[in-house]
């Protein structure tokens, strides 16, 4: 029972891991995709 | 959309593991570790499935030379080798519990493992190769051939004498209606939380193009 109960801690630790990573590299590229386009925006005018 | 499918995959997960855990009453020959079933099946599905996805997105990738379908291609073959290795580790689990030892070279566990095998050669190649263009086309055609394994290490079964139970046809593991309900939840959750995997690590995927193409575009301008 304790093999079933480590192996499902590690399955929800690593899908909350994912979550975690996904959701912070979502916000990191959009900030800086805003940065980008506002640079080319900026050299445009 | 995708926010509601989140909160879909969670809810679901949750009253998943609840009935898994708690609600499910144990299994007469395996025990409480027949549990790990819980996780090993929906994972297989879920394996098999992503896979699927990614073989057909490169077939259409290879007809309509789109970008977003060699990047599906790839991101569903990332959740496949993911969920693959979660079905891999519990199978061990089992196959310890159930004849004696991790590992003993059955046919579901050897076709299974040359299928993530297959799979992990997929994404090696991709991250290999440096022109766009070449990548997408011979990374599609791999991913083509590698699909040979999902339906070797599916009807393994059927084909090879093998030791692995038949959970529908319910030969080795009897589950009573608790049991399916709970497997049949585990499944469908699994499914809604590669759904929005999927959904989430393609909008990556096509963010991280956008910048790469943004900072060139700068780098180019001076």
């Amino acid at each position: 029972m304790l093999e079933v109960f480590l192996v499902s801690v590690l399955y929800w630790l690593s899908l909350l891991l994912l979550f975690a990573w996904l959701n912070r590299r979502v916000q990191h590229l959009t900030a800086r995709l805003a940065m980008l386009e506002g640079d080319s925006a900026d050299k445009e005018e | 959309m995708r926010q509601n499918l989140l909160y879909a995959a969670i809810c679901g997960c949750i009253a998943a593991s609840y009935l898994a855990f708690v609600f499910a009453p144990p299994e007469a020959t395996m025990g409480e570790l027949y549990r790990i079933l819980y996780i090993h099946l929906p994972s297989a599905l879920v394996c098999y499935l992503a896979f699927t996805i990614s073989m057909v997105s490169s077939v259409l990738f290879l007809r309509r030379r789109e970008r977003r379908y060699d990047t599906l291609a790839e991101v569903s073959a990332w959740l496949g080798l993911l969920f693959g290795a979660v079905t891999l580790v519990t199978g061990s689990i089992w196959a310890n519990a159930a004849w004696g030892t991790y590992w003993n070279w059955d046919p579901r566990e050897t076709t299974t493992l040359v299928l993530w095998v297959a799979y992990l050669g997929y994404v090696t190649l991709k991250m290999s190769l440096e022109n766009e263009e070449r990548r997408a086309v011979v990374g599609s055609v791999y991913n083509i051939l590698a699909f040979v394994t999902v339906p070797l290490s599916y009807f393994s079964l059927q084909l090879l004498p093998t030791l692995h139970p038949q959970v529908v046809s319910g030969s080795g593991i009897g589950l009573t209606p608790p049991m399916t309900l709970a497997l049949a939840l585990n499944v469908v959750s699994a499914t809604v939380l590669f759904a929005y995997l999927l959904g989430a690590m393609s909008t990556v995927h096509d963010l991280e193009k956008r910048v790469e193409t943004l900072q060139y575009l700068r780098q180019e301008g001076g």
